[in-house]
């Protein structure tokens, strides 16, 4: 492997942590929804965020079992998340502000992978970016009706100011390699996701001009609480759930 | 004796039928490829969407029909990464779905399959599973689905611009 590719495939993990992570996270409004569209909305964006995960590991040349010891195995110290996933969000104007910000991001990620030297890479790629694209949308709508209706604008507007700077760290390295890099993706990113929202500037200065560094997940109690539940569906008397269907 | 071998295989791939929508996966546009060699069967899938949860089943569904044709042979199943459309359908599979009441994923404007009246509209981009959208004609009440295929469908969702200055 080359210093290029493995750096892809470092980048492809940190991407696939987020995906799994979102689509976790998000599957809890299957059951706890607004209304029975966005359940299934919910549930249908969840399930891809899952398949993204899944499609990024497998370029990064891990295997079903390989994919499998990476989400249910993997120490949490060596998980690196965005902040925007590292904590529960408890509503849902929230989870509307980070699906905005994770879905342009993941958009962006995968309009870069098209422009890769790798064909497999450049595929996935173009699929994803298509998918993300109703994520994209999906997200900005709900922002939209929050933000403009009179009854919940208040509201959505303290979600936006809470919830965005917890995105700084998006495109943010582990390592100090390639730090040109994601400062540039920030930065465009940044401006696609400001103007998803009615005060541009203040999300533009939440996000601030340069990512930063992101974090091992051990350092947040949160995450680790919640890779003790999904661990726990895994793991336990007779294998918990799993044991059950053997 | 050989062509015969390969003929059975191709047939008995043939007849196998998407779990979720009732037509075979081969009209469905989901079989791209199938290369039978002396010892070895390989048939490439396209997923309708990344998230499709049967892609495990189709798998499966297609190595059953391969081994019921030639129990000795090692079957391959391979995942292509290329986005699926209403084009990859077969002039049989449209028809099937219609007639099982989805929208003719081949036409240029969504038709009621019930009355084939124009007058439709998406509800909402999401439907019953992450391949359909959910429409209602305006002609006849019913409702219907239409596979997710192309750019998005028409629902005035939006894609950019701050939210409150439209």
């Amino acid at each position: 492997m080359t210093a290029t590719e493995r750096q892809t495939a470092v980048d492809l993990g940190l991407a696939a942590e987020d995906h799994f992570l979102h689509g976790h996270l998000l599957s809890s409004w299957v059951v706890d929804y607004i209304d029975l569209e966005e359940s299934l909305a919910v549930g249908s964006v969840a399930q891809e965020e899952l398949a993204h995960a899944a499609t990024y590991l497998s370029l990064s040349g891990l295997d079903e079992a390989g994919r499998d010891d990476f989400v249910y195995e993997r120490p949490v110290e060596t998980w690196h998340p965005t902040r925007l996933l590292s904590q529960r969000l408890h509503d849902w104007p929230a989870t509307v502000v980070r699906g905005v910000l994770l879905s342009h991001a993941a958009l962006l990620r995968a309009e870069v992978l098209c422009a890769s030297d790798s064909e497999p890479v450049r595929a996935a790629g173009a699929v994803i970016a298509a998918e993300q694209q109703l994520h994209v949308t999906h997200w900005q709508r709900w922002a939209r009706l929050l933000a403009c209706d009179p009854r919940t604008a208040s509201e959505f507007g303290h979600r936006v100011a809470a919830v965005v700077p917890l995105g700084q760290d998006m495109f943010g390295t582990v390592r100090d390699a390639d730090r040109a890099s994601g400062r540039r993706l920030h930065q465009s990113w940044t401006q696609r996701v400001a103007s998803a929202f009615d005060d541009q500037q203040m999300v533009a200065d939440a996000l601030g001009a340069e990512p930063l560094s992101r974090s091992a997940g051990a350092e947040h109690p949160e995450l680790v609480e919640v890779f003790g539940e999904i661990r726990g569906i895994r793991l336990g008397p007779g294998d918990g759930v799993r044991g059950l269907y053997r | 004796m050989s062509d015969e071998r390969e003929v059975r295989i191709r047939s008995a791939i043939s007849t196998v039928e998407d779990p979720e929508v009732p037509v075979t996966l081969v009209d469905l546009g989901v079989v791209r490829e199938v290369t039978v060699e002396p010892a070895k069967v390989r048939v490439v899938l396209r997923p309708t969407r990344l998230g499709c949860p049967a892609r495990g089943e189709m798998a499966l569904r297609i190595r059953h029909a391969v081994l019921g044709a030639d129990p000795d042979v090692e079957v391959q199943v391979d995942w292509e990464l290329s986005a699926w459309n209403g084009e990859d359908v077969s002039a049989a599979g449209r028809e099937v779905l219609v007639e099982f009441g989805y929208a003719d994923p081949g036409a240029m404007d969504k038709r009621c399959p019930y009355c084939g009246s124009a007058e439709v509209r998406a509800e909402g981009a999401f439907g019953g599973a992450v391949c359909k959208v959910p429409y209602t004609c305006r002609g006849c009440g019913s409702t219907f689905d239409a596979l997710r295929s192309g750019p998005l469908p028409p629902t005035e969702l939006g894609s950019g611009g701050s939210p409150c200055r439209m």
